[in-house]
C-alpha cells in the first residue's frame, strides 16, 4: 500500500513523540529537575498574588503548577513533550495556511520537539521558559488567525495583544511574537501595509518592555528583556547557552524560511505554466525518486535520529545527573543505594562524599567502610565546611543534624534553605519533623497548613496533623520520640561542628550517631589524643571488636605510644590490623622514608585505609582546602 | 432557548437572594462567647482601621454574624464558611457613626441539625482618634544568613490594600535593611541598601539621593537611624556586627563588638560625633527627644570576652545636643540596667512628650530572636517606669507611636513564637494601653500560612508618593561619600578607631 505522504509525515511525528517521551523519560528524568529544584505549586491566593507582580509572572505560575507533576517520572515526561508538541503543532498550522502541505513538515516539528526536549538536560533549566514560548506560540497562531479574517484590523490588535503577552509571558515572548507576526503579516497581507506595521512592531516589542520596567514593574533591566531571569537562589542560577537560544529562535526563523520560500516561489510557478521541461526522461526519473515525499520524509528521520543522539551526547551532563541521583536517594532515605550509586561516579565530588558518610552512618558501618570512598576534604566531607556553603548545602546540612538530634541547627539550616526555596514542600516537610520534635505544636501546625496548599503533599499532612490534634502520636513515633530524647537542652551560642557533637553526647550517650560521627571528625582531623579519649566510651555501645578506620587509628595511636591505651584490651585491635601497619610502615622504609615514591604501592594494598589518608589525602598534607570547592 | 436560560439564571438569583436575607427565626443561646482568630475581643478598634475580619473557630454548616453599636448601626454577614469577611465602606461607616461607643459582635452558628446557635456577644470599643493611615514594614523570611526576595512595603490600615515602597528584585536582589520617617511623614524617608548596590536612600519631599556614610573616621557605615524632628539631620550607631547561632530558646543572638554615635548633616552631607559618644563602651540605638534637643541612646561596657559580648546589658543614657550649634552635652544614665535587671533597647519617646517606651531582654539589644523581650513605659514626667500590661510569653519587641501619639504598633510573635506581626494598642494619659489586636487582613486565614515576618513596622501619616521606579533608578546610581564635619577630633578618632577597638573577639569557642 502507498502511504500518503501526509500520512507517512504524521505517523513518524506520532513515533518521534513517543521516542520523544520514552528518552525524556529514561535520559533527563523530570523527577530529578523536580528534587533538585525543589518544585512547590500551592493552591492560596498569597502564591498567585506572588507571581503577578512582574511580567512573565503568570507563565512562571503555569510552569510551577505544571513541572509539580515532574514528580513522577512518566508524566512529568509526557508534559514536557506535550508542550514541546503543541508548540510543533501550532507551527505546522500556521505553516499549512502559510504555504500549503509542506515537505519538511516533519523538520519543522521535530526541531522544535527536539530543542523543547534538549533544553531540559541542565537540571537548573527553568521550566517557564518553555510555557513562556509557549504562550509565545499561541499568541502567534492567534494573531495568524486574526489577521487572516482581519488583516487591518489586526495591525490594531496587534499592540494590545503585545502588551498581554507582554505581561503574561515578558520580554523574550514577545521578540518571538513580534519576529514570527512580521513573516505572517508580510505573507499574508498583499497591501502595502506591511511596510507601515513591521517597523512598528519591532518598536513595539522594544518599547513596551521599556515602558513596563520605567513605569510599572520593579524589576531590571536583565530580567525583562531576557530570556531567563537572574534571582537567588543561585544553586539553580541557569546559565543560558545555545540550546535556549536555538529554542526561542525557531519559530522566527521557520517563519522566515517560509517567507523566503513564498516570496521567491511564486515568479516560479509563473515561469513553469506552459513550459516544457529541460530535463532528459531519465534524469527525471531519478530526480523524481529521490523528490519522492517518502524519500524525504525518511531521510528527515534519519537526519533528526542521528543529530539528536549527538546533541543528547553533548548536552547531558550525565555526572550531575548522578550527583542529583544521590541527592535524590539520600532524601529518600535509600542509604544501600546511596552506597551503590556512588560507586558507579568515577570522580571525587564532595556532595558524595557528605552523602556516603551518612549512609554509612545510617547503615551503622561509618567506621568500617569510612575511607571505601576517598575523604579528601577531611571534616568537611562529614561536616560540608561553612565556607562552601552555598544554597544547595543547607538542606543536607539540615537532614544532618535532624539525623544526629540536632533540632537547634537542623531547624537554622531549613530556615536558611527555606528563604532560598520558599515553595520546596520538603523543607517545610522538615520544619514540620523539627517543630514536632520541639513540641512546637502551632509552629507544626503552621507550615502543615502551609503544605496542605500543595496537592501533592496531602497524604502527608493529613498524618501528621493527626500528631497536633492527638500529641500522643507524636510522643510514640519512633523518629519523633528518639529526636526528643537526643536534642540538647543547654542554651549555648556560636557552638561550633565538634562541641556541637561534643553537646549531643552530653546529652544522650545512646545517640550512636553521634559516637560515629565525634570519632570519625577526630580521625579525619587526625586528633589522635580527642579520639582516644572518647574511644573510651566504646563499650558502652556493646562493641566487641573496633570498627576498621578505628582500629587503624588506634594502631597508629599504640605504634606512638608504645603502649595500648589502659582501658582498651589488647585483643580489640586484630592481630592482622598490626601485621599491616608493621607491613606499611616497611614499605615506606624500603623507600627510605620517601613517601611520594611509595605511594604508588601503598595505594594498591592500602589505598582504603586510614595510614594512607594520614600520609597522602588528609587536607592537612594536600591544602586542599585553601582553594574553595565549586558546588554547581 | 436563550430565554430559558435567562429564566433558570433569573430564578437562581431570586433564590440565592431568598436564601440570603433568610432571618434566624429561633437559636438557642450558648453561655460563653465564640472563639474566634485572630483575637479580636475586648479590644478598642481606630475608627479608621480596616474590617477585623476572623475565623469562627466553632463547628458549623453556616455563619452569621452581626455587627452594631445599636438598633440603627449594624451590619450583617452571612458566610457559608467560618471565615466572617466584611465589606470595607459598611465598616467605616458603622465606625464613624459609632465612634466613642461599644461595637458588638454575635455570632451566630448554624448547627449540623440545621438549628443556629447564638454566643455571647464579642464587645469592643471604638476609639474617638484615628491612627496614622498607613503602615511601612519590610517583610523578610526566617533565614538568618541568606536573603531573596526582600521589600519594604507599606499597607493602607484603612483598607487591606499593600503597595511596594522598594523591593529587591528591582535592584538585582541586593539586601534592603532599615528603613525610618521623619516623625511619622512620607515624605521625609530613609532606606539602608547592602550588599549589591549598598549605599543609604534618602527622600525628602521627593527628592531622593543616595550617600555613602561610610567615613574612615567612623567604625561603619551608619547603620540603626533616627531622624531629627528638623527633617536635616538623622542620627546613626555605626556597630561591628555579629551573630551567633544558640542552642536553646533564643535561635540567634547578634552581638555588638564596638559600636559608636554619629550625626549626619542632610544639606551639608556630613558626619558628626563626640569622643562621649564614641567612646570604648558601645552606644547604640540612637533615638532623639520630640524637641530634638537630646539623643536617647542604649550603652554597654567595652567587650572583654565572648560572654560578657553577649551577656552584657545596656543602659539607657541620652546626651544634649543642639544640631544649630554642633554642640554635645554630657551623658546621662536614664535607666540603668542593674535597676531593673534587664538589658534596655529602642527606646522611644511618645510624641506628646509623656511617655518613654522600650524594650528589655535579659541580655544584648536585638530583642527580636529573644522570647522574654518585653515593652515596658516610663512616665517622662514622674520617672516611673513598669513592664507594660500588653506583653504577652513571646517576643513583644519593636515599636513606633502615631503621630497624635496614643496609638502605637508594635512586634509581637504571641501567635506562635516564631512569625513577627504587627499589633497596634492604644496609650491612654494615665500610661494605660489597651488590649492589642494584630494587623487585620482581608483573608483572616492569613497569618496561618503566610511565612514572612513583618519588620520595622512604622506607622505614617499617608503614603509614600515616590515610585519604586524612581527609588530603583537612585539606587542604582553610586552614593555621594560623606564628609567629616570639621569640628569632629580626627585624632581622638583615629586613636579611638585604631587602639580601643582594635580587640579582635573569638566568635566560636
Amino acid at each position: 500500500m502507498k502511504l500518503k505522504f501526509f500520512n507517512l509525515s504524521n505517523l513518524f511525528i506520532f513515533i518521534t513523540i513517543l521516542i520523544a517521551w520514552y528518552v525524556t523519560a529514561s535520559v533527563i528524568s523530570p523527577y530529578l529537575h523536580y528534587s533538585f529544584q525543589q518544585i512547590g505549586f500551592f493552591t492560596g491566593a498569597e502564591f498567585l498574588k506572588s507571581f503577578s507582580s512582574y511580567p512573565g509572572g503568570i507563565a512562571d505560575y503555569l510552569a510551577t503548577y505544571l513541572s509539580q507533576f515532574f514528580a513522577f517520572n512518566s508524566a512529568g515526561s509526557l508534559l514536557i513533550v506535550a508542550v514541546a508538541s503543541v508548540q510543533g503543532l501550532l507551527t505546522l498550522s500556521v505553516l499549512k495556511s502559510l504555504a500549503g502541505e509542506l515537505k519538511f513538515r516533519y523538520t519543522a516539528f521535530t526541531v522544535i520537539l527536539l530543542f523543547g526536549v534538549l533544553v531540559l538536560c541542565d537540571y537548573r533549566y527553568p521550566y517557564y521558559a518553555s510555557i513562556r514560548l509557549l504562550l509565545a506560540y499561541i499568541f502567534t497562531w492567534g494573531f495568524y488567525r486574526l489577521n487572516f479574517r482581519w488583516p487591518r484590523l489586526s495591525v490594531l490588535i496587534w499592540p494590545l495583544l503585545g502588551c498581554l503577552l507582554f505581561y503574561l509571558a515578558s520580554g523574550s515572548a514577545l521578540y518571538v511574537f513580534a519576529l514570527a507576526t512580521i513573516s505572517i503579516f508580510v505573507v499574508t497581507n498583499k497591501e502595502r501595509i506591511w511596510l507601515f506595521a513591521t517597523p512598528l512592531f519591532l518598536i513595539l516589542a522594544a518599547l513596551i518592555p521599556y515602558i513596563g520596567h520605567k513605569f510599572i514593574f520593579q524589576m531590571t533591566y536583565r530580567n525583562i528583556y531576557g530570556i531567563t531571569m537572574v534571582r537567588p537562589p543561585e544553586q539553580l542560577t541557569y546559565t543560558q547557552g545555545f540550546p535556549i537560544y536555538i529554542y526561542y529562535s525557531l519559530l522566527p526563523v521557520i517563519l522566515f524560511v517560509v517567507l523566503i520560500f513564498v516570496m521567491f516561489s511564486k515568479p516560479n510557478k509563473d515561469k513553469e505554466l506552459g513550459s516544457k521541461p529541460e530535463i532528459e526522461p531519465n534524469t527525471l526519473t531519478k530526480i523524481s525518486f529521490f523528490r519522492r515525499t517518502s524519500f524525504l520524509v525518511v531521510l528527515q528521520v534519519i537526519v533528526f535520529g542521528i543529530s539528536g543522539y549527538f546533541l543528547f551526547g553533548k548536552l547531558h551532563d550525565s555526572f550531575k545527573k548522578k550527583l542529583i541521583t544521590i541527592e535524590y536517594l539520600a532524601e529518600n532515605e535509600q542509604w544501600a543505594d546511596v552506597i551503590r550509586f556512588s560507586e558507579s561516579i568515577n570522580k571525587y565530588d564532595f556532595r558524595v562524599n557528605f552523602q556516603v558518610n551518612r549512609a554509612h552512618a545510617h547503615l551503622g558501618d561509618l567506621g568500617d567502610r569510612l575511607f571505601s570512598y576517598p575523604q579528601l576534604l577531611g571534616i568537611s566531607g562529614l561536616f560540608i565546611d561553612p565556607t562552601n556553603m552555598v544554597g544547595s548545602s543547607y538542606l543536607p546540612t539540615s537532614d544532618l543534624y535532624f539525623d544526629l538530634g540536632f533540632m537547634g541547627e537542623s531547624q537554622r539550616y531549613a530556615f536558611e534553605a527555606e528563604t532560598l526555596l520558599p515553595n520546596s514542600p520538603r523543607i517545610l516537610k522538615r520544619l514540620v519533623m523539627i517543630n514536632l520534635v520541639k513540641r512546637n505544636y502551632d509552629l507544626a501546625q503552621h507550615f502543615l497548613k502551609v503544605l496542605d496548599q500543595n496537592m501533592l503533599c496531602r497524604d502527608w499532612v493529613s498524618k501528621y496533623e493527626k500528631y497536633v490534634s492527638d500529641t500522643t502520636l507524636a510522643a510514640n513515633d519512633r523518629i519523633i520520640a528518639e529526636k526528643r530524647r537526643f536534642s540538647p537542652k543547654r542554651e549555648l551560642f556560636s557552638v561550633g561542628t565538634l562541641q556541637g557533637l561534643k553537646l549531643l553526647l552530653e546529652t544522650n550517650r545512646d545517640n550512636r550517631m553521634a559516637y560515629d560521627y565525634l570519632l570519625t571528625f577526630f580521625i579525619l582531623d587526625t586528633q589522635l589524643p580527642e579520639f582516644v579519649d572518647y574511644l573510651r566510651y566504646y563499650s558502652y555501645y556493646n562493641l566487641k571488636k573496633l570498627p576498621k578506620s578505628w582500629e587503624e587509628a588506634l594502631a597508629i595511636y599504640v605504634m606512638r605510644n608504645k603502649a595500648f591505651p589502659e582501658f582498651i584490651p589488647q585483643e580489640t585491635v586484630s592481630e592482622n590490623c598490626l601485621k599491616q601497619i608493621t607491613s606499611f610502615t616497611k614499605i615506606i622504609k624500603s623507600y627510605k622514608n620517601d613517601l611520594s615514591a611509595a605511594k604508588s604501592t601503598l595505594l594498591g594494598e592500602y589505598g582504603e585505609t586510614y595510614w594512607y589518608y594520614w600520609f597522602y589525602l588528609s587536607p592537612k598534607v594536600t591544602n586542599v582546602l585553601k582553594s574553595k570547592t565549586d558546588v554547581r | 432557548m436563550i430565554k430559558n436560560w435567562l429564566y433558570i439564571f433569573a430564578f437562581l438569583i431570586l433564590i440565592s437572594l431568598i436564601s440570603c436575607h433568610s432571618k434566624i427565626e429561633s437559636f438557642k443561646e450558648a453561655s460563653r462567647r465564640p472563639a474566634i482568630f485572630p483575637d479580636y475581643t475586648d479590644v478598642l478598634i481606630p475608627p479608621n482601621m480596616a474590617p477585623l475580619n476572623f475565623i469562627v473557630r466553632e463547628p458549623g454548616a453556616e455563619y452569621e454574624v452581626r455587627v452594631y453599636t445599636d438598633k440603627e448601626n449594624q451590619m450583617v454577614v452571612r458566610s457559608g464558611s467560618p471565615s466572617i469577611q466584611m465589606d470595607v465602606d459598611k465598616w467605616h461607616n458603622l465606625l464613624q457613626k459609632g465612634m466613642g461607643t461599644k461595637l458588638y459582635i454575635d455570632v451566630f452558628v448554624k448547627e449540623k441539625d440545621g438549628n443556629w446557635q447564638k454566643f455571647q456577644p464579642i464587645i469592643n470599643e471604638i476609639s474617638k482618634e484615628s491612627i496614622d493611615n498607613h503602615l511601612a514594614y519590610r517583610l523578610i523570611n526566617t533565614a538568618y544568613g541568606v536573603w531573596n526576595n526582600l521589600g519594604i512595603y507599606q499597607r493602607n490600615l484603612e483598607n487591606f490594600q499593600e503597595k511596594p515602597i522598594l523591593e529587591n528584585k528591582s535592584f538585582e536582589y541586593g539586601c534592603l535593611n532599615c528603613h525610618s520617617f521623619r516623625q511619622n511623614d512620607p515624605n521625609n524617608m530613609m532606606i539602608h541598601i547592602r550588599a549589591i548596590h549598598g549605599g543609604t536612600i534618602i527622600i525628602q519631599n521627593g527628592k531622593i539621593s543616595k550617600i555613602d556614610t561610610k567615613n574612615k573616621y567612623t567604625l561603619s557605615a551608619g547603620t540603626y537611624p533616627c531622624w531629627h524632628p528638623d527633617g536635616k539631620h538623622i542620627a546613626y550607631s555605626v556597630n561591628k556586627i555579629n551573630w551567633h547561632f544558640g542552642t536553646g530558646e533564643t535561635r540567634m543572638e547578634v552581638s555588638d563588638e564596638y559600636s559608636d554615635l554619629v550625626v549626619y548633616d542632610i544639606e551639608k552631607n556630613t558626619l558628626t560625633t563626640s569622643p562621649q559618644v564614641s567612646s570604648a563602651s558601645r552606644e547604640n540605638l540612637p533615638n532623639w527627644s520630640p524637641d530634638g534637643k537630646y539623643i536617647y541612646f542604649i550603652n554597654a561596657p567595652k567587650v572583654t570576652g565572648f560572654e560578657d559580648r553577649i551577656q552584657a546589658k545596656y543602659d539607657l543614657m541620652r546626651i544634649a545636643y543642639d544640631v544649630n550649634t554642633n554642640i554635645w552635652g554630657k551623658v546621662d544614665t536614664v535607666i540603668s540596667s542593674k535597676a531593673i535587671g534587664k538589658s534596655i533597647s529602642f527606646p522611644k519617646i511618645s510624641p506628646n512628650g509623656k511617655f518613654l517606651m522600650f524594650c528589655t531582654s535579659n541580655n544584648g539589644y536585638f530583642t527580636i530572636h529573644h522570647p522574654q523581650t518585653d515593652l515596658w513605659l516610663m512616665n517622662l514626667q514622674t520617672g516611673e517606669y513598669h513592664p507594660m500590661e500588653i506583653n504577652s510569653t513571646q517576643t513583644d519587641s519593636y515599636h513606633c507611636f502615631s503621630n497624635a501619639g496614643h496609638w502605637f504598633v508594635f512586634s509581637s510573635k504571641r501567635i506562635d513564637g516564631l512569625f513577627t506581626r504587627p499589633y497596634f494598642s492604644y496609650l491612654d494619659d494615665n500610661g494605660k494601653a489597651s488590649k492589642p489586636f494584630v494587623l487585620p487582613q482581608e483573608n483572616p486565614e492569613f497569618y496561618n500560612t503566610f511565612l514572612k515576618n513583618y519588620n520595622i513596622p512604622e506607622l505614617i501619616t499617608g503614603e509614600v508618593t515616590v515610585s519604586p521606579q524612581a527609588i530603583r533608578d537612585k539606587v542604582m546610581e553610586n552614593g555621594v561619600p560623606v564628609k567629616l564635619d570639621p569640628s569632629v577630633d580626627t585624632v581622638y578618632m583615629r586613636k579611638h578607631l585604631t587602639i580601643e577597638k582594635k580587640s579582635p573577639m573569638p566568635e566560636n569557642r
